[in-house]
């Protein structure tokens, strides 16, 4: 029992009912997760991205295998790990602020005073400058803007893992922009352990430590894990001619539309049960198969 | 190979397939790790041999945990087997069969106590005592199971539940004088019963089980026409509602009661379905904030069902003033139906004239109690902006 894992997923299985028999969405996911790491999950879409943060939130239960958190297994949702949802999912019928307090409230009451739980609202609304917008209901505020406010309600949360599901897929190139170099300067600033679910080849490279690349499903299961190793502060400028910059990008795209394009092609040989590339063990910008 | 791949495991108190010791070691074995066996008398020595053949292990020694030396030759066993051991399963309770009847007070006996004690309790720190050498420098595990008769009375459970306390407290005194040495214990497991926590049901919309149940009743009864529930409703009331100085005429309370049977359906009916169609990521906001029954009601599902429950209760109003002009008609409450139908019984020339007005002024008050509703909805809607029509 390594306790430098703060987060692992091991043998993660699900199985969905369905009118024909179970369908099996994920099979054998093993994943081991540092703390403060930013991870992208990648791949074509109904791949089970979305299942397997979902199983880390606690919203989904693994037929097999499981999830733990600092040597705690995971069986429901709990503050500590907060969501960003796809589509913000802000109460529509309170204000920025309110929502936010709405988390804040739970996750703090009998710990914070009254002037204390406004000054934290008032923080985190900070964190994603949108104080200015504080009293604004999520219905007069553009998509930016209500998902930087979710972004805001899971930060107040203190969670240990922050789970991203594609949080800027729904906007404009420009605001992602925008709200990624925010996100990268929270992350920075906090080390909360992030899990984002993403589409976009850049972003993933840009924002993180490792991707995890899903193979197709059914039966997804993680292909391969790129090792980003880009020195922080990232700058997406200096960045766009830089060469390892646009190896890494290449390596997921080429995964994402060569080796996954054909399901039924042969797969990776599997490494056997330890099979995860560590943070600490790798030592050149390389990519491991790890599983099929 | 799985999370327990290389794991050694000792499941001491396997009787039966039906022992959660067995639930245990068929997990254990699926997620890799090696088990051996113990088995407390030759009786069981046969069928202990088999399941251990199941989970592929052909380590099973005799033990009766009441016997030191037999719990010692058995360790011995495993310790030439394996050069050191991880887990030690410790799935024992005995209490004699008269202890387990009746009350507690007559049925518990000095004796009953003891080996109920010995068997339950003792016994996991014996375990722990022999197995400490093989565990040395491995972060071992030691498991015991408990139950909630070991903090609660339970009928029947007894001097068991007397024993499970003491074992729950020698799991805290273990682990606090051998857990600087890397060894880990855990009673965490009340095995039964094993609840899976039913949660959040506001009436029908939040359960789909009380939701299939009451459906078809809603169903059949939405339909029925005012006039069929008139007289069903006027021998009832006739028959009840007997008084020398009722508060309300019979005729009233008559038109009333068959107005709510005829206006329910459709609040009841939008409410459900708003209920049930409440956003689902706003649910899972609920559920990752842990927020409880009160205020996941409170602050999400009734805010998001408000529309759908004004438009039922839109119809619900206009179905009763429709109602309620019948009802008046045939139950003889004095109000615009019986005028209606006076005026058409007495046959005068004015009648038509009279029946023309009291039409339209229906229609108005109809009109207005919409309108009404309306302006309701839109001070308590959360949301201004919906175009109410």
């Amino acid at each position: 029992m390594n306790e430098q894992h703060h987060l692992e997923l091991s043998k993660v299985t699900i199985d969905f009912p369905t009118d024909s028999g179970p369908f099996r969405a994920l099979e054998d996911v093993n994943l081991k997760i540092g703390k403060g790491e930013f991870i992208s999950l990648i791949g074509h879409s109904g791949c089970g991205k979305s299942t397997v943060l979902n199983i880390v939130a606690g919203l989904h239960q693994a037929t097999e295998g499981g999830v733990i958190l600092n040597g705690r297994e995971v069986n429901e949702p709990g503050p500590e790990r907060a969501v960003v949802f796809q589509h913000h999912s802000l109460l529509p019928w309170l204000t920025a602020y309110e929502n936010v307090q709405l988390a804040v409230d739970q996750v703090f009451k009998g710990k914070k005073s009254k002037a204390e739980i406004k000054e934290w609202i008032e923080h985190n609304l900070e964190l994603v400058h949108m104080m200015h917008a504080r009293d604004k209901r999520p219905d007069e505020i553009s998509g930016g803007m209500k998902q930087r406010v979710g972004i805001a309600r899971a930060l107040a949360m203190q969670p240990e893992v922050l789970l991203m599901d594609e949080p800027f897929g729904a906007l404009d190139a420009l605001t992602r922009a925008h709200l990624q170099d925010s996100l990268m300067e929270i992350h920075a600033a906090l080390g909360n352990t992030v899990i984002m679910i993403t589409h976009d080849v850049d972003e993933a490279v840009l924002l993180s430590d490792r991707i995890v690349m899903m193979s197709n499903g059914p039966a997804a299961t993680i292909g391969e894990i790129l090792n980003i190793e880009l020195s922080r502060p990232r700058d997406r400028l200096t960045l766009a001619d830089d060469p390892t910059y646009n190896h890494y990008r290449s390596e997921v795209l080429k995964f994402l539309y060569e080796r996954q394009r054909r399901p039924g092609e042969e797969k990776p040989q599997i490494a056997g049960s330890d099979n995860i590339v560590d943070r600490e063990e790798s030592e050149s910008p390389s990519l491991r198969v790890v599983a099929s | 190979m799985g999370f327990m791949a290389g794991k050694r495991a000792l499941i001491v108190g396997l009787a039966s397939k039906r022992s959660i010791a067995w639930g245990i070691s068929q997990a254990m074995a699926r997620e890799g790790a090696e088990l051996a066996f113990t088995y407390q008398t030759d009786k069981l020595k046969p069928r202990v041999e088999k399941m251990a053949a199941e989970v592929g292990s052909s380590l099973v020694f005799p033990m009766d945990v009441a016997y030191d030396e037999q719990i010692d030759a058995a360790f011995a066993g495993v310790g030439d087997a394996w050069d050191g051991l991880d887990i030690v399963v410790h799935s024992v309770g005995y209490a004699p069969r008269e202890e387990l009847a009746g009350g507690f007070v007559d049925s518990t006996t000095r004796e009953g106590f003891r080996i109920a004690h010995d068997i339950s309790a003792y016994s996991f720190v014996a375990l722990a005592k022999a197995a400490k050498p093989l565990l040395k420098g491995r972060s071992g595990a030691l498991l015991t199971l408990s139950y909630l008769g070991a903090v609660r009375a339970i009928p029947s459970y007894n001097v068991m539940g007397l024993a499970k306390a003491s074992l729950e407290s020698a799991v805290r005194f273990l682990a606090y004088d051998l857990g600087s040495e890397g060894i880990r214990f855990s009673d965490a497991y009340s095995p039964a019963p094993i609840c899976t926590p039913a949660r959040r049901s506001i009436l029908c919309g939040m359960s789909a089980t009380l939701y299939k149940a009451l459906n078809p009743l809603i169903q059949v009864f939405k339909p029925v026409s005012p006039l069929a529930w008139l007289p069903i409703v006027t021998m009832v009331v006739s028959a009840v509602y007997v008084s020398k100085d009722p508060m309300f005429a019979k005729s009233f309370l008559t038109s009333a009661i068959t107005v709510t049977l005829c206006c329910l359906w459709p609040t009841i009916i939008n409410t459900t379905v708003g209920v049930s169609s409440v956003d689902k990521d706003l649910m899972n906001v609920g559920r990752v904030l842990r927020l409880n029954w009160l205020t996941t009601t409170l602050k999400i599902v009734l805010p998001s069902s408000i529309p759908m429950m004004f438009t039922g209760l839109r119809l619900s109003l206009g179905i009763g003033w429709m109602v309620l002009i019948a009802a008046e008609m045939l139950a003889q409450n004095p109000g615009l139906g019986k005028f209606v139908w006076d005026e058409f019984q007495n046959g005068s020339s004015n009648s038509l004239a009279r029946i023309m007005v009291a039409v339209i002024v229906i229609g108005l008050i109809g009109f207005l109690l919409d309108r009404s509703m309306l302006y309701l909805q839109s001070r308590v809607s959360w949301d201004k902006n919906a175009v109410l029509r």
